[in-house]
């Protein structure tokens, strides 16, 4: 091992400061330049109204925040207020909706890696198994499960016959679209990044502590409540935080390929909204500014789960 | 840390040296352009052998074609935005919004002698006119007739529908086919999928002159109305699934008496329809006779730097030699009348191709305003309000209409029009 | 002792089982995928859905030869290869020495700054594509690797995913070292990375495949057929028409998600059999 002295100060620990720039400079500088600008770029078009299409870069001009007021505001009319975008609120509501999935995939994901945590034979194979639908997953997975959604023929409806359950028309019910696409994001995300990060986790916990816990007379939830779960925490924060903000910016595959965002805008998220407005009707600003609202909304949402994250969050 | 900055300084060696492996070429003198257009695996290198034939023929000039895949008209505003728009593009139903956005250059004077030829179409060179300016060429035309089933019709003991029929007749025979015994044996069957277009109605979405909504007029009323009912009253249809439904392949497989079908439908169905006899007919005529209509063109890119060779490529790839094997492909009818003939004489199914070409003078493209995808979301919003129960024809339509109007006042905004469209 | 062993191979067994339910359930997509790919074109969709229609079943291996020759599948393999190893390599390598400074290393303004790369992950990427576009263009590097490669590298993703890995080490190991006389980097090198692997093979994968399966950006940057990845080489068999071949498109699907899964072979064995050194894991 080479032993590099640097100077230290009076408490013996080496200086920080250079070392730290030393091992941000890669990622930081790249992260300036391809992530961090065209987010300001994106910031700063949500004040403007650029049709790309109508006028070239150079003729951008600056509306302030007429997108925002045309976004958020509410306008008095004969019969009270309505929204100036009323399909913005529908949107934002489908959105959230789809959220509620999270809690309930991650659950599955949890209780999967713990399955398939075992030092058993051709694990790795259920591991590769329960990995490859969330990896494959695409157009051809998508289109399936139109068909498996199918009021008539899909397979979903017919099992719910098969215990007298009458199935609804799923993609085809207003209602109904949304927990029919909830139906296949579950069952398709739980064997997803989520299992394999809490299969990561679970190498972490100390195989030292289930021993002394057996020796106490624990059982195998108490032993999960103790020992597994404090462990876990920093992951399941990370976990919780990447499908909010994933789950806020999502949706837009399933609408594109398999509702278009109906029926009647019931599959429409805020995500495939922004995409609408912007690579369908050319309004670029206005897109922008979506976008920076659903990125007030993630920042809110996920500062919340920071200050509640505890020990997950703060290094120590 | 001397390891440290071994490695950063290798990582951004060779960020330097790939970025300059990519220099691009600058040729001499010779002109080079970008031609733009969707990319469809089985047409591409047909498309692409006739540019090399151009290049051929015109040495000063080099075209590179360049394929889009997915979403066309995104990728085409993205290459706008960024200032790496192709010289010469296709062009399918959203010209208008490309057109009045003043995408495209006025082609009225170098196609003056094509125009006035008389060897094309001009009804459909029309539809790319507007404020007396020319701003592309079309080389096929689209449209959506009805194709049925022979076999189930004969099975079901119904002549077959012919052109001068109208909705009442339609009706009857639909629900005619829909009471046989084949439709009660056979899960899944309809007599009909797809929906009657509004302009048989005589209703219209904007008004002539594009500046207003028009919709919810007491025809498209009309339309909704009968178009839920062929679901919800009659049960000639299924109820739409937004989507993916491939009712291609409900027709081929006998499950479909009658379906909407387009001329781009034509070539599949020559290849897969292998186990039923088929053909086409006119669709009904209501107080009127529409059909829907689109039409594929070419466009010249509004700000190239080489109008002229430019225009040179767009007389090319509409010429009548090229229209033929381009349709023949697509599934497209020829703008060029004699190709036109030729191209209906060459093909033996459906039977009565002819009807494609009997169509023409009833042609309605949907309208060539610069907000289409927009409208066309509000009209669907609304008719799929209506097919879900969720509002009636009225309300739904009352909805869209205010919409619109919104919509066409901002666009106009946007674009510094005022009163004009 | 013999019960023992018994019982604990029942509930091995059941386990087993269970599992091979669950699977086979969640693999149906995927089987229907495969079989579509051998099928005849007009054998695909069939009222109800029939996964094999045995009366008249022809499998072939045409769409799969199609994919070959109707596009040039090779070469965009290729590229799908070497963008998504390049981006996995990048993105591991610089997030890894980033998160460690933001999880460990003590400087002013660590945490704001952290929050801002925390922030960029929550804009939506549907329209920070434009501005990439046209910077893209400034560099000259529209249909160009890089352009494929280098901003995809530096998502704040793999940062914020190490960092939180990186704060679960405990620190008694750290502090030894350092007070051994070791420098960052060396703690770093010797002791963070090796504890990390699996999380560090997590990254691998989830960049790797997040890559694999993108879309919407080589799509927009690339011109030249030369430079297609293969989601957009396949997006060639879905025309603007709406009309789709779907035996070739799936038979093309399955072709490009076998290295997903090569790669997910290859790279799970560091989540469970991850490189130790002694020390305070049990």
């Amino acid at each position: 091992m080479k032993k590099v002295l640097l100077p230290r100060n009076h408490q013996g620990q080496s200086s920080d400061k250079w070392a730290a720039l030393a091992f941000l400079t890669p990622n930081l500088i790249g992260f300036l330049v391809f992530t961090s600008l065209p987010v300001l770029a994106t910031i700063l078009l949500s004040f403007t109204e650029w049709d790309p299409v109508a006028e070239p870069l150079s003729k951008i001009h600056f509306v302030g925040l007429s997108n925002y007021s045309l976004l958020l505001g509410f306008t008095h009319q004969a019969h009270g207020w309505i929204a100036n975008d009323p399909d913005f609120w529908v949107f934002t509501g489908n959105t959230l909706f789809f959220m509620l999935a999270i809690p309930l995939s991650m659950a599955l994901s949890l209780l999967l890696a713990i399955a398939l945590n075992q030092k058993l034979r051709g694990i790795a194979l259920f591991r590769a198994a329960f990995y490859l639908p969330s990896v494959a997953a695409g157009v051809g997975t998508m289109i399936l499960w139109v068909w498996l959604l199918n009021p008539q023929y899909g397979l979903v409806n017919t099992l719910l016959d098969a215990i007298s359950i009458h199935g609804p028309n799923w993609l085809q019910d207003y209602y109904w679209a949304k927990p029919g696409l909830m139906l296949m994001v579950i069952c398709t995300a739980m064997g997803g990044t989520a299992m394999i990060i809490y299969l990561a986790a679970l190498q972490d916990v100390p195989q030292v502590l289930y021993e002394a816990a057996r020796i106490d007379g624990a059982d195998a939830w108490r032993q999960f409540v103790a020992v597994t779960w404090p462990v876990l925490q920093p992951a399941t924060f990370f976990i919780f935080t990447m499908d909010v903000i994933g789950g806020f910016q999502g949706g837009f595959d399933m609408a594109y390929v398999m509702t278009k965002g109906g029926p009647d805008g019931a599959t429409s998220t805020l995500s495939y909204y922004t995409w609408s407005q912007a690579f369908q009707y050319f309004h670029l600003g206005y897109a922008a500014a979506i976008a920076v609202v659903m990125f007030v909304m993630i920042a809110i949402i996920t500062g919340i789960v920071w200050r509640f994250g505890g020990e997950a969050v703060r290094p120590s | 840390m001397k390891y440290l900055a071994r490695i950063s300084l290798f990582f951004m060696a060779s960020l330097c040296i790939i970025s300059g492996c990519s220099r691009q070429q600058t040729s001499s003198d010779r002109i080079d352009l970008t031609y733009a257009y969707p990319a469809n695996a089985t047409r591409d290198p047909i498309i692409q052998r006739a540019l090399d034939e151009f290049n051929k023929k015109h040495p000063e000039i080099h075209v590179r074609g360049l394929p889009i895949a997915g979403d066309y008209y995104s990728k085409l505003m993205v290459m706008i935005a960024g200032n790496t728009a192709p010289d010469v593009m296709w062009m399918g139903q959203s010209f208008g919004e490309f057109a009045h956005r003043g995408a495209f250059l006025d082609i009225n004077r170098e196609m003056q002698p094509e125009v006035d030829s008389q060897k094309y179409f001009s009804k459909i060179i029309d539809w790319y006119r507007f404020d007396k300016k020319l701003y592309g060429f079309p080389y096929g035309i689209d449209c959506v007739l009805f194709f049925y089933n022979k076999d189930v019709f004969r099975k079901a003991n119904v002549p077959f529908p012919q052109n001068s029929w109208d909705l009442q007749q339609f009706l009857q025979i639909a629900q005619q086919l829909q009471k046989t015994q084949l439709a009660q044996s056979t899960p899944g069957f309809y007599a009909f999928d797809g929906g009657i277009f509004p302009g048989v109605f005589d209703a219209h979405i904007l008004s002539k002159d594009l500046s207003h909504s028009v919709i919810n007029s007491n025809q498209y009323i009309q339309t909704l109305r009968f178009n839920a009912d062929l679901v919800n009253r009659y049960h000639i249809s299924p109820s739409s699934a937004a989507g993916i439904s491939d009712k291609n392949q409900s027709f081929l497989l006998g499950n479909m008496a009658i379906m909407n079908g387009a001329t781009w439908d034509i070539p599949i169905m020559q290849r897969d329809a292998t186990k039923i006899d088929w053909d086409v007919v006119l669709p009904p005529r209501g107080v009127k006779r529409a059909i829907w209509g689109s039409s594929s063109g070419i466009c010249v890119f509004s700000r190239t730097p080489h109008p002229q060779q430019s225009v040179t490529l767009l007389k090319y790839l509409t010429s009548p030699k090229l229209q033929l094997q381009i349709c023949n492909i697509s599934g497209s009818i020829p703008t060029d009348r004699a190709t036109a003939k030729q191209w209906a004489d060459g093909i033996t199914t459906p039977r009565h191709i002819q009807n494609f070409l009997k169509a023409i003078p009833y042609l309605e493209p949907l309208p060539r305003s610069v907000a289409l995808s927009e409208i066309q979301s509000k009209v669907n919003r609304a008719s799929e309000k209506v097919m879900l129960g969720r509002a009636t024809p009225r309300e739904a339509l009352d909805i869209a209409n205010y919409q619109i109007n919104q919509v066409i006042e901002r666009q106009n905004r946007l674009l510094g029009y005022g009163a004009k469209k | 002792m013999q019960k023992n062993r018994f019982k604990k191979f029942l509930s091995h067994a059941s386990l087993i089982s269970i599992l091979s339910v669950v699977a086979l359930g969640v693999l149906m997509p995927l089987l229907w995928m495969l079989l579509t790919s051998i099928k005849q074109s007009s054998d695909v969709f069939s009222m109800p859905l029939r996964w094999i229609p045995w009366v008249d079943f022809m499998p072939t291996l045409e769409p799969y030869k199609q994919v070959w020759t109707q596009i040039a599948f090779a070469r965009y393999f290729f590229n799908s290869l070497f963008i998504a190893l390049a981006v996995m390599i990048g993105q591991v390598f610089t997030s890894s020495l980033a998160a460690y400074a933001f999880a460990r290393l003590k400087f002013p303004g660590r945490d704001k700054i952290f929050l801002a790369y925390l922030g960029t992950l929550m804009v939506p990427g549907v329209v920070t594509v434009i501005p990439v576009y046209i910077l893209m263009r400034e560099l000259h590097w529209i249909d160009t690797y890089q352009a494929l490669i280098v901003p995809a590298m530096f998502s704040a993703y793999g940062t914020f995913l190490l960092r939180q890995f990186f704060l679960s080490i405990p620190h008694e190991m750290e502090e030894a070292a350092r007070i051994d006389g070791c420098n960052a980097f060396d703690v770093y090198r010797w002791i963070v990375v090796p504890l990390s692997l699996p999380a560090m093979s997590a990254l691998a994968i989830f960049t790797f495949v997040g890559n694999w399966r993108s879309f919407m950006w080589p799509l927009i940057v690339t011109n030249s057929s030369a430079h297609y990845t293969l989601p957009v080489g396949l997006a060639a068999f879905r025309t603007l028409e709406g009309g789709v071949n779907w035996p070739v498109l799936m038979a093309g699907s399955m072709l490009m998600t076998l290295p997903m899964v090569i790669i997910f072979l290859f790279g799970q064995r560091y989540f469970i059999e991850g490189v130790r050194i002694g020390g305070v894991k049990g």
